[in-house]
């Protein structure tokens, strides 16, 4: 049985999908079985930002009933992708409920299922949410970053969703909120701190993630950190190759 | 020299902060009621406002919120400084209050006089 885990921030813009994109591919590096799900079922980008090509199978379609999980897999780099439905239309014909049951499914085959979370509290974050273990918090070091932070927090606990870390991105500014007061009002340890860096725009151009794209950058490395992290709560045994 | 008003109706507490923070090299004002504070703001325009919660007259969640909506104090970082401290709290204190940060009671010398230090030279907001 593997674990799910959603990354989820309250407020949108963060950097949640450029996370998970190339946190995902650090794992699966890592030789972790690891699955990245698209769970932002009205603004779905992780395609776009590994460069997938659209108009393939997606979590829409496996919400709908048409077909299993196991068809709407995109290999990215030894990652297995679920990616969402682009058209607008594919939201009409969504059932929630099957939400749960599709991670599930995956958490029989994944050592990791990281399930990328839409923005706000609304049903699709909600389902997103209590469907997943536990919980990464995503934040920018702002303060309207931290409300929409301590928002997630209140719902997760209602939810009964673990919330094992937080990580600060797009960080580096004199004008940062210092990290260890983010640790402090948040109450939770500090996963990762990632660089706010130009790179990540012109990698999204390029469709392809910034941990392929410029895997020296502090960025990359510093998610190569967080992926460690995690690799070690989930397998303190396996060895890092 | 820094001036920091210190509003808690717990003379303990009251005398705790001013321990730590006057040994920083601080000048520490008090007031021990919500009303009492908001009248000190006014007079000595502190550089920083550290808040309790629950007091007798008015919870500091009000009082913060005169002093944000009060155009010659709004300016002035408010942190709130509270046993209360749920999720709910702190957000109430950031949202609804419109507090520049929430600190945790019991008082942490080190995480107090970190967080001093940078809501004098940096605050989150300056609205
Ligand atoms: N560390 C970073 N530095 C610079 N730009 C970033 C960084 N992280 C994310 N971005 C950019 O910010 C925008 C929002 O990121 P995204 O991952 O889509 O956020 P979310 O999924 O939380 O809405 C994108 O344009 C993305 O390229
Ligand atoms: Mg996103």
């Amino acid at each position: 049985m593997g674990v799910s885990i959603c990354f989820a921030s309250g407020k949108g813009g963060v950097g949640k999908s450029t996370i998970v994109a190339n946190l995902g591919i650090a794992l699966a590096r890592y030789k972790l079985k690891t699955v990245v799900v698209d769970g932002n079922l009205e603004g779905p980008s992780l395609g776009l930002i590994m460069g997938i090509k659209p108009n393939i199978a997606s979590l829409h379609d496996v919400l709908s009933g048409e077909i299993g999980v196991e068809s709407a897999m995109v290999k990215v780099d030894g990652l297995d992708v679920v990616v969402g439905e682009l058209k607008v239309e594919g939201l009409l014909d969504i059932n929630f409920e099957l939400f749960e049951r599709t991670i599930e499914d995956l958490e029989k085959k994944y050592e990791i299922v990281i399930v990328d979370c839409p923005p706000g509290l609304g049903r699709d974050a909600v389902v997103a949410i209590s469907s997943c273990y536990e919980m990464v918090l995503v934040v920018t070091p702002e303060i309207t970053s931290i409300s929409e932070a301590l928002k997630t927090i209140i719902i997760a606990k209602k939810l009964g969703t673990k919330i094992i870390g937080v990580i600060i991105n797009k960080a580096g500014s004199k004008y940062d909120i210092p990290h260890e007061r983010i640790s402090d009002i948040l109450e939770l340890p500090i996963l990762g701190v990632l660089p706010e860096d130009d790179e990540i725009k012109r990698a999204l151009m390029e469709g392809k993630p910034v941990i392929l794209l410029k895997p020296n950058s502090r960025f990359s490395r510093e998610i190569e950190e967080v992926a460690a992290k995690l690799m070690e709560r989930i397998y303190p045994y396996k060895p890092i190759s | 020299m820094k001036k920091i008003l210190v509003i808690d109706d717990e003379p303990d507490i009251v005398f705790l902060i001013k321990l730590i923070l006057e040994k920083e090299g601080y000048k520490v004002i008090e007031a021990n009621s919500g009303s009492e504070g908001l009248e000190l703001a006014k007079k000595e325009k502190p550089d920083l406002i550290l808040l309790d919660v629950m007091m007798p007259d008015m919870l500091g969640w009000e009082v913060s919120k005169k002093i944000k909506a009060d155009k010659e104090l709004s300016k002035i970082p408010v942190a709130m400084l509270t046993v209360k401290s749920a999720a709910e709290d702190k957000l109430k204190s950031l949202e609804e209050a419109r507090a520049d940060w929430h600190i945790a009671k019991p008082i942490d010398r080190e995480k107090l006089l970190s967080t001093v230090a940078w809501l004098l030279e940096a605050p989150p907001r300056r609205v």
